[in-house]
């Protein structure tokens, strides 16, 4: 059985916020994915960070560095997938922070002294004792039966490849920091993956003077408000997602204490 | 029945009650939609039999689409998946697709297309697909596998099936049954190294890029996770600044770049020595093609062969043909149950047999043809003949001799297949290679069928030709021949006449032979981390030809050091290379790796 003072679903810019600013604290990010920042950046969902007021010392040192690697501009719009990229280097010089990656979350059950999650993982069916969870993720590693309002898209990436280019007129257009474009566009909330990606590489009929790089393999989620749900003692649930961008969502959990 | 899982690292079987019954029933399992499990579950829905084909991912292809390693589209032509690549080409040359470099027919394939190519097909062809789903358990009933259990959604789903088709690339039903597996290098049994790959849109071309990012088990959640972190660290996702960048990077891999995994004990793994001895085969289901994977970045702790055919021989970047009968794709002992692609049974020395696309692709096909005629037949998968499915496999070009050209030069094809390598077989043509070090010619003397050779090469030891003396050596010390000790013993022991790449085969072989004689110049090198070995004249394009590095003298010391003190008994030399491990680390990774690895053998010797 695996132990730790404060379980965090979801390697989200928020849990990377929360164990950064957190460094004695005994933490666990289990991730359902091989990838971090499934939050934003694994599903293309690269919002402009528009408010560089940031409350905390890590979302504002983050912020610096990503300008002086160029991984960002001053006008707050980043090349998406450089943000995990820089994000990971971080975590690597942080060597005490733990992570289990691929990984399935099946029960939570509250016990006397905090937590019992049942996950499975490499190692197999497996269980982990914490005191305290924050649950990132965008619906939730399981069901909290709660109400939330929020979009779901699918998002693609194309190059510019003339001055003159024509894109689907069903896309929200996210601009890049060089030469490329998010394309999102929304699905029904019960949209399988399938169908979706099925409809992000359909851009490939509609577009001129572009070419296209890549479909997401996540969704995107947008919400109307930030969400922040206290599901039982010590026990939140707050979709990194729901924050306005990356570096707000680094600042929540960076800022957050139980 | 029972279900068999793991638990905290453990095996546990949990027998079910009489009345117990499947969630959902299909005729055949396809686990893992990878390169060999995509053309599986399309094989399979091709015959409208009930199929279900599961994944971690969301999409087809694995490792070869989502996993951005658009490249290395090698191995064997003929089979179902023929007919997706025309389609990717097509599509991809008409639309405003960006394209990989060399687009095929011989290197590079448009992941993104081919995944949406197949999903189509799998989906339009009525193979129910189960993404974002990882496989769990196994039932059994006696040896029988007869279903799994999945988690999607946080919710579990038992799924009986007639056949099931391991193609999760690291045997993962054979764990999940407690069957007995085969793995990684013998020395330290590490896997070889995995890369985590991101897609690179470079000067107008899509491809994918990685680095090797360390070893891992695949079945160790904690170190897995650990390298993940790690692999950040490195090229291509690392750069100090992107100021004055040009290229971008659309995509980052959702699965890992997994070379090499656990691999099933069939009922007749094939084996490196197989290809070496010659062991011919009746009833092949397909031709693959073997480099023998150079991804390993410390030879000296390789396998023999490996080493034997990489290293001594020379022979890198060559690879040959290898048939692949049904009995490498059946776990031992067991029913119900087929392996395709890198969890198949091979050897670690051949396991680069099945890892090239197309063949992994054939294995999937030969596979799915397999569990069909089973099915429809209503018997086990061990029972299918062979008559029974190979016109099948003929009428696909799946199964082709065409493709059993056996050596070649190269990885890479011409427009008219390999080029075909012939063993040298003449005393003179032998003699003439080993004077031109001729990689072909060492490893023709080393497999040559013919007993005069052992005169040949004995006689050669006296030459006038240096080269000729030094590379008889190297061949007769491959073949445990003792002969060869006073010429490679010489070797060692007066390093300043010769180029570094001899001497690391010298002492290599000289390990193998536990030669006492080469114990203090071996000590000399491992105290001075190979420094006296440097010197002005090194050859080195000769010497990085071969990945070595001057690190890999230590390496190949420490282990003939480690080989000679478990062969004599030396309580000295143990406790001098005890002291050496154990005492000043090097500030060198690989050197302290060294350090500690050998370290850990001396704790086994009584």
């Amino acid at each position: 059985m695996r132990k730790a003072a404060t379980v965090l679903f979801g390697a989200t810019m928020f849990s990377l916020g929360y164990v950064l600013s957190h460094p004695d604290e005994d933490t666990l990010i289990i991730e359902k994915n091989a990838n971090l920042l499934p939050d934003f950046v694994q599903p293309m969902n690269a919002k402009k960070v528009d408010d560089f007021n940031f409350k905390s010392d890590i979302a504002k040192d983050v912020c610096e560095e990503l300008k002086k690697r160029y991984i960002m501009n001053d006008e707050g719009i980043y090349h998406n997938f450089l943000v995990s990229f820089a994000m990971g280097q971080r975590m690597n010089k942080v060597t005490d922070r733990r992570f289990l990656f691929m990984t399935e979350t099946l029960n939570i059950t509250k016990s006397s002294d905090g937590y019992e999650i049942d996950i499975f993982c490499a190692d197999g069916f497996c269980k982990v004792k914490t005191q305290r969870i924050i649950d990132t993720t965008s619906l939730g590693v399981i069901d909290y039966n709660l109400s939330i309002g929020y979009e779901k898209s699918i998002c693609c990436m194309v190059s510019k490849e003339s001055e003159k280019y024509s894109l689907p007129d069903n896309a929200k257009v996210i601009d890049g920091l060089w030469n490329e474009l998010i394309l999102k566009y929304a699905v029904d909330k019960n949209a399988d993956i399938t169908s979706a990606k099925k409809t992000a590489f359909d851009t490939v009929n509609h577009i001129t003077g572009c070419k296209l790089l890549s479909v997401s393999a996540y969704f995107a989620y947008d919400f109307k408000a930030t969400e922040n749900h206290r599901i039982n003692d010590g026990h939140y649930f707050i979709p990194s997602a729901s924050y306005s961008n990356i570096l707000s969502a680094l600042d929540g959990g960076a800022s957050w204490n139980f | 029945m029972e279900f068999l899982k793991k638990v905290e690292g453990r095996h546990e079987r949990i027998s079910l009650p009489t009345d117990f019954k499947f969630d959902k029933n299909y005729d055949i399992a396809v686990v893992g939609m990878g390169t060999a499990g995509a053309i599986a579950v399309i094989t399979a829905a091709k015959s409208k039999l009930r199929v279900v084909g599961i994944d971690r991912l969301n999409g087809l292809g694995g490792i070869g689409t989502l996993g951005g390693v658009f490249d290395y589209y090698f191995g064997n032509t003929g089979g179902e998946y023929e007919q997706y690549n025309t389609q990717c080409l097509d599509m991809t040359n008409k639309l405003p697709i960006a394209d990989p470099n060399d687009i095929l027919p011989d290197y590079s394939m448009p992941g993104m297309v081919k995944d949406r190519i197949m999903t189509d097909e799998a989906a339009s062809l009525g193979a129910d697909l189960m993404f974002d789903t990882v496989v769990c358990g196994v039932y059994m009933e006696n040896d029988k596998v007869c279903g799994i259990e999945c988690i999607q959604d946080s919710k579990l789903t038992s799924i009986g099936a007639k056949a099931v088709i391991d193609s999760s690339g690291n045997s993962i039903i054979a764990d999940y049954a407690s069957l007995p597996v085969t793995g990684a290098r013998d020395w330290d049994n590490l896997f070889i190294r995995f890369s985590k790959p991101v897609l690179i849109y470079h000067e107008g071309k899509l491809r994918g890029m990685w680095h090797m990012c360390g070893n891992i088990d695949e079945w160790d959640a904690d170190s897995v996770s650990k390298r993940i972190i790690y692999a950040y660290t490195l090229h291509p996702l690392y750069y100090e600044t992107y100021k004055d960048h040009k290229d971008l990077y659309p995509f980052e891999c959702t699965i890992l770049g997994t070379r090499q995994s656990h691999r099933i004990v069939a009922e007749d793994s094939i084996t490196f020595d197989d290809f070496k001895n010659g062991r011919t085969y009746d009833k092949p289901l397909f031709y693959a093609f073997s480099t023998v994977d150079t991804a390993t970045s410390d030879i000296a702790f390789d396998n023999p062969n490996n080493t034997d055919w990489r290293f001594l021989c020379g022979m890198q970047g060559k690879g040959f043909s290898q048939p692949v009968e049904v009995g490498a794709l059946i776990p031992k002992g067991i029913k119900g149950m087929l392996v395709a692609g890198k969890g198949a049974g091979t050897d670690c020395d051949v396991s680069g047999l099945l890892r090239m696309k197309r063949d992994l692709e054939k294995c999937g096909e030969a596979v799915a043809t397999i569990a069909i005629e089973a099915v429809r037949q209503n018997i086990d998968v061990t029972q299918v003949s062979y008559e029974s499915i190979e016109a099948k496999l003929r009428s696909t070009g799946c199964l082709d001799e065409a493709n059993n050209f056996g050596l070649c030069k190269t990885v890479k094809r011409t427009p008219d297949g390999f080029i075909k390598l012939e063993l040298l077989t003449e005393k003179e043509a032998i003699y003439d290679g080993l004077a031109g070090n001729s990689s072909l010619a060492m490893w023709s003397a080393v497999v040559l069928k013919n007993d005069e050779k052992y005169n040949w090469l004995h006689e050669w030891l006296n030459d006038g030709n240096e080269k000729v003396v030094n590379n008889s050596a190297v061949v007769l010390g491959v073949l445990g021949d003792k002969a060869a000790m006073p010429v490679l013993r010489h070797i060692v022991c007066q390093p300043d006449e010769y180029s570094r790449l001899m001497i690391h085969k010298a002492i290599c072989l000289e390990g193998r032979f536990c030669d006492e004689e080469v114990t203090l110049p071996l000590l000399y090198i491992i105290r001075s981390f190979g420094e006296n070995l440097k010197r002005p004249t090194d050859d080195v394009a000769e010497y990085t030809k071969f990945g070595l590095k001057p690190v890999d003298s230590v390496r190949f010391a420490a282990v003939a050091l480690y080989n000679i003190c478990k062969d004599t008994g030396s309580e000295v030399l143990k406790q001098e290379l005890s002291d050496w491990c154990s005492g000043k680390q090097s500030e060198d990774e690989e050197i302290a790796y060294t350090q500690q690895s050998v370290l850990e053998h001396l704790k086994t010797l009584n």
